[in-house]
């Protein structure tokens, strides 16, 4: 059967381009009210005259994960997006794929801090202000951040679900690729994700006319899947072997001609 | 940029450039995932270890490769390699230290902000790490660096810092007055020390503006890029190169790594198959980067893993791979006519075997 599929490439750049529309458009109305509910839209003005805005040309390693983390919302909250039978993200590599999956965590707790240092600027402020009079409360901008809370917590959740989540780990039958893998399943498995399977790549197929630079290089590969199956991480994983072959993987039917053999 | 070997120099075939640069300080080593971006570091902090006085060589991967490599534990602190005597090894931790953030009262206000905002822990780790390396004074410092898109970011980062340091004293000369009267309503007074929180963020500013001016100076820094002679590397090789470009940061030297050559070993129609496309590539980075050195290194059959193999493998990074026996010589032919020989025969006997079976039938 010939489902439809789709894809999508996350772009930092673009993100970014759109992020600073939305402040332009709202004439930084998003930071102003937040400040609003502190008591310090003075002192929002003023700031605007530094043009922070500008530190956005350089943004802080990350955002790719934070970005691919609005995608995961945007996926479960959306209408549109609940065609789609099956959703894979193509992680980057190891070290950011942690990341990705800590950063739940890691917003939560930030965004908690941030409303926490609200609550205390704004209570000190109220004082200021109840000398003069004067009482005012601004609650938007801080009931937002309590639903962006509320949907890490919904995204944590699905990372760590049995039933619909599942994280591959593929590697290549090398010793340092497979302490890699082995690592990364440590952490995995210290995170709670779901991982079942392992996919090993460019195995050199079987040959009846090896040459002697084949047959030392099966030698060295055997040595490394059997690392796989002595090593107390990788183990208990399902292997998927998938073959090196002598034509480029590139375009949709020799995709296609790979995926038949990993996933038949 | 530069041209590595001079004035009307032919492009060096090697990384020999490198170990001749003697102003050299900062050295990346980054490109696409599964390259092989960490042996190559750690053999070029080997080779430069037998250049210089002193050599670091710093992980900023997460994933962290380099203990793997030389197969032996390394922290995040600089640790002598087994073997050297001048060459260290540490790999960085993203969390980063509470030291110069100590967490009370403004500070601690900094430190939950710079906290609240994804990835800037890790680029502020790479800042500490940075300050720290300047006052330890080594020769020259390899990075082995995460993956393109985030290696990107963190090289970018000391201009970032210091334009967020120039709006943080802005923002304290133009609100001093304000800062000082809120602090105290805040009940801070006695707990902040804003003269010693910002005599730190001006040390800190002086250290960033150091580096960042020396990370823009070809003399002083560089970045080798790693890549394997396929399509997708060669797209991404080409993305490092121009956004380098854009950051002003010196590229000049092209690591191929994988290559396989047409040798005697060599023969399966496998390999053959793959020696054919990889050539495709070859030659297109050689026509993409005709004024860099590229460095091809050849893949071996056996893995590149420990110290006594990465000093074998690193005479590839010396002189140019030559191919065990070159077509078309003498002894090549005569090998090639031994091995047609022995499939003539294997072949001759297979076929009596099957006229045997016929006559049978």
């Amino acid at each position: 059967p010939e489902a439809p599929l789709f894809a999508l490439e996350i772009n930092p750049e673009k993100a970014r381009e759109e992020f600073r529309a939305a402040s332009q458009k709202n004439g930084g109305t998003g930071v102003k009210d937040f400040m609003d509910g502190m008591g310090l839209g003075v002192l929002a003005e003023q700031l605007g005259e530094l043009k922070l805005g500008e530190l956005l040309d350089t943004p802080p390693p990350g955002l790719d994960e934070a970005i691919a983390i609005s995608k995961v919302m945007q996926f479960l909250e959306a209408q549109e997006y609940s065609m789609f039978r099956r959703i894979v993200f193509d992680t980057a590599p190891t070290g950011h794929t942690l990341r990705l999956l800590s950063l739940p965590d890691f917003l939560d707790a930030s965004i908690g801090k941030i409303l926490k240092l609200r609550s205390k600027i704004a209570s000190a402020t109220s004082a200021i202000k109840s000398v003069f009079g004067q009482e005012v409360q601004q609650q938007d901008a801080a009931n937002k951040l309590e639903q962006l809370r509320e949907r890490m917590v919904q995204v944590r959740e699905l990372f760590r679900d049995t039933e619909s989540t599942e994280f591959i780990i593929v590697t290549i039958p090398t010793v340092m690729a497979i302490s890699e893998s082995a690592r990364l399943h440590s952490s995995l498995r210290n995170e709670s994700v779901p991982v079942k399977r392992l996919i090993v790549n460019q195995i050199l197929p079987p040959s009846s006319s090896d040459c002697k630079f084949c047959a030392i290089k099966r030698k060295d590969q055997t040595r490394a899947l059997d690392m796989i199956r002595n090593d107390p991480e990788l183990m208990g994983l399902n292997l998927i072997q998938a073959p090196l072959v002598d034509m480029e993987i590139r375009g949709v039917p020799a995709l296609k001609f790979l995926g038949d053999i990993v996933w038949k | 940029m530069a041209d590595g070997g001079g004035d009307g120099a032919m492009p060096d075939p090697t990384v020999r450039n490198l170990l001749e640069q003697e102003s050299l300080k900062w050295v990346f080593v980054g490109g696409k995932g599964g390259v092989g971006k960490t042996t190559c570091s750690s053999i070029l902090s080997i080779l430069l270890a037998s250049a210089r006085q002193s050599v670091l060589v710093i992980s900023t991967d997460p994933a962290h490769n380099l203990s793997d490599a030389f197969q032996q534990r390394f922290t995040k602190f600089p640790t002598l390699v087994r073997g050297f005597n001048n060459l260290y090894a540490m790999e960085i931790d993203p969390k980063v230290e509470n030291d110069d953030f100590a967490n009370e009262g403004m500070e601690g206000f900094l430190s939950e902000l710079t906290n609240a905002i994804p990835g800037v822990d890790e680029a502020m780790s790479f800042a500490e790490m940075l300050k720290l390396v300047q006052t330890m004074d080594y020769s020259v410092v390899v990075f082995d660096t995460a993956p393109t898109g985030h290696t990107l970011r963190l090289l970018q980062f000391p201009a970032t810092l210091e334009k967020g340091l120039e709006k943080m004293m802005a923002l304290k000369n133009k609100f001093g007055g304000l800062l000082n009267q809120a602090t105290r309503l805040f009940g801070l007074g006695d707990e902040l020390n804003e003269d010693a929180m910002l005599g730190r963020l001006e040390g800190m500013k002086d250290v960033i503006e150091q580096v960042n001016r020396q990370f823009k100076d070809p003399d002083l820094t560089t970045f080798v890029c790693v890549c394997i002679p396929e399509f997708l590397s060669l797209y991404e090789t080409e993305r490092l190169v121009q956004e380098l470009a854009k950051f002003e940061i010196d590229a000049h030297n092209i690591i191929i790594n994988q290559v396989l050559f047409d040798e005697e070993a060599v023969e399966s129609k496998l390999l053959k198959a793959r020696i054919k496309m990889q050539q495709k590539y070859i030659d297109q980075f050689h026509m993409l980067y005709d004024d860099f050195n590229i460095t091809k290194l050849p893949l071996l059959p056996e893995e590149v893993c420990g110290v006594q193999a990465l000093q074998n493998f690193s005479r590839h990074f010396l002189t140019p791979y030559k191919a065990a026996l070159k077509r078309g010589t003498v002894e090549e032919v005569e090998q090639r006519v031994s091995l047609l020989k022995s499939a003539l025969q294997e072949a001759e006997s297979e076929l009596d075997r099957l006229r045997k079976g016929k006559q049978v039938a």
